[in-house]
């Protein structure tokens, strides 16, 4: 009986302590506070209590959202539903729900058409059908220090230009502050007994910052390259891939869209376990035509230090034929 | 059995003694004050540090205690002592414990031990290493000189809300 009321207090003892950790002493604690004195007199040693004052943690609210897309995302034009994705942590003390907003930016080549914001169903993987839609009017409520990801997507018109370029600005706002009739809250904007626990709600710095911005760039052109193994020859009549044995590959670059893609290089880092055949000595095939290894005399070379191949295709239109690379590897 | 004899002696004084003298001669009173301690930006661009009435603490904020020790009796008071433990949930910020007339030491063992805090150490993973600011539970005022009957006088420090 007496160990299990050790291990149930250490047991509360560890959830407090992970309590504390948090993003801040949570709304509605209180901190106490009492001094005490000691003193002589006439030889005598006399102690004696401040009263104790009491202060309660009142809410703050906080929250950051960022962006989590590497970069510019790539558009067609047109594109239907075309997401960002964002995250939202509540950095405060409280459990707080944040109404979600998107706002074209100028000083950019075109807008989006607003859509959808969607709630990540917590894959991290975009998907209208699975995903619910983000309800403002009910949003969802974070507790401290917990995040949720939001997919905020548009619709992008049609007869732009290739990297043409649009900003959309993406803000939390606090519920509280909102229902409150404060929909644009300073740091330090106070709603009267909004806060967890009937405390008040204080606005905090990084609410009254909370937005973040992303950018759609049109990219009407796409070029992709594909690698394939076109044959091995083991040199002793058979197929199998053992030292000594030619590797044949094929690389297929592909152009699609409208418009030209420009200094197409194409290049291949072979692995420590193959060598181009034959080395500088050997050739790369571009397009049916047999090119030198050697690098300066045209738009073919190999590097045996790195075992690079590299073909330089220049300016390709999209829509043309696709440009095959052909060469044969050695297996070390 | 000797050794419980003398446990039971000197529990028997040490709760019955401080009893008697605080009956007799209390005369040193203790009051705690807090405040919510703000920078406030001035027109210059310089800012400056003011208590003001603890409305609306949040995590981050800072907190200043004043406390007010008056003699109310009339003899002096002499080797005063303020303690005040930090609160939980809160820090201790560094250098902000004044007082006039005394020397202000540190516990990093919720009371056991004070010293100044070049002297203060804390085990972390089986080393010795200085202690900072954040490491204090309680602090400690020694008065240098004696309360005067009718005289008061103050301290105080500041703490940050976890």
């Amino acid at each position: 009986m007496n160990k299990l009321i050790t291990w149930t207090s250490l047991f509360l003892a560890s959830l407090f302590a992970m309590q504390t950790q948090a993003e801040g002493t949570g709304a509605g604690v209180e901190i106490s506070n009492q001094a005490s004195v000691s003193y002589d007199v006439g030889g005598s040693t006399i102690t004696a209590n401040s009263e104790t004052v009491t202060i309660t943690v009142q809410e703050l609210i906080n929250v950051t959202i960022i962006s989590q897309d590497s970069g510019n995302v790539s558009v067609s034009s047109p594109e239907t539903g075309a997401e960002l994705k964002f995250q939202v942590t509540n950095t405060g003390n409280g459990n707080e729900a944040f109404i979600i907003s998107q706002v074209n930016i100028g000083g950019d080549e075109f807008d989006v058409t607003l859509s959808t914001i969607y709630l990540d169903d917590g894959d991290g993987i975009f998907d209208p059908n699975v995903d619910a839609v983000y309800d403002n009017s009910a949003p969802t409520s974070i507790a401290p220090d917990e995040s949720i990801t939001v997919w905020v997507t548009s619709d992008i018109p049609d007869s732009l230009t290739n990297n043409d370029s649009a900003d959309v600005q993406v803000a939390a706002l606090s519920k509280t502050f909102s229902d409150d009739g404060q929909t644009n809250p300073d740091a330090g904007d106070v709603v009267t007994d909004g806060g967890d626990s009937t405390t008040d709600a204080v606005y905090g710095t990084a609410a009254a910052n909370a937005d973040d911005t992303a950018t759609f760039v049109v990219s009407a052109i796409q070029v992709t390259i594909a690698k394939a193994i076109s044959a091995i020859d083991d040199q002793l009549g058979g197929s199998h891939p053992v030292p000594g044995a030619e590797v044949g590959y094929s690389l297929t670059v592909t152009v699609t869209g409208t418009g030209d893609a420009e200094n197409i290089t194409a290049s291949d880092p072979l692995p420590e376990e193959l060598a181009l055949k034959d080395g500088i000595s050997g050739t790369i095939n571009v397009d049916g035509v047999d090119k030198t290894a050697v690098s300066g005399d045209d738009n073919a070379s190999y590097d045996a230090n790195t075992r690079t191949i590299t073909v330089e295709l220049g300016t390709i239109t999209a829509g043309s034929a696709d440009s095959v690379i052909t060469f044969t590897t050695v297996i070390q | 059995m000797t050794n419980i004899k003398r446990f039971i002696k000197k529990a028997l004084i040490l709760t019955v003694l401080p009893a008697i003298s605080v009956s007799a001669l209390a005369q040193v009173e203790l009051k705690t004050e807090m405040y919510k301690v703000v920078e406030v930006q001035k027109d210059n661009g310089t800012s400056k540090i003011e208590w003001v009435k603890p409305d609306s603490i949040t995590p981050g904020d800072r907190v200043g205690y004043r406390i007010v020790v008056e003699n109310k009796g009339d003899k002096p008071a002499d080797d005063i002592v303020l303690n005040n433990p930090v609160p939980e949930n809160t820090i201790y910020v560094a250098g902000s414990a004044r007082g006039a007339n005394s020397s202000i030491v540190f516990s990093v063992d919720q009371g056991k031990t004070f010293a100044t805090p070049e002297k203060l150490f804390i085990l972390k993973n089986g080393k010795k290493l200085p202690a900072s600011a954040k490491d204090y539970s309680n602090v400690r005022w020694v008065l240098t000189s004696s309360l005067k009957a009718g005289e008061k006088g103050s301290v105080q420090y500041i703490v940050q809300v976890k």
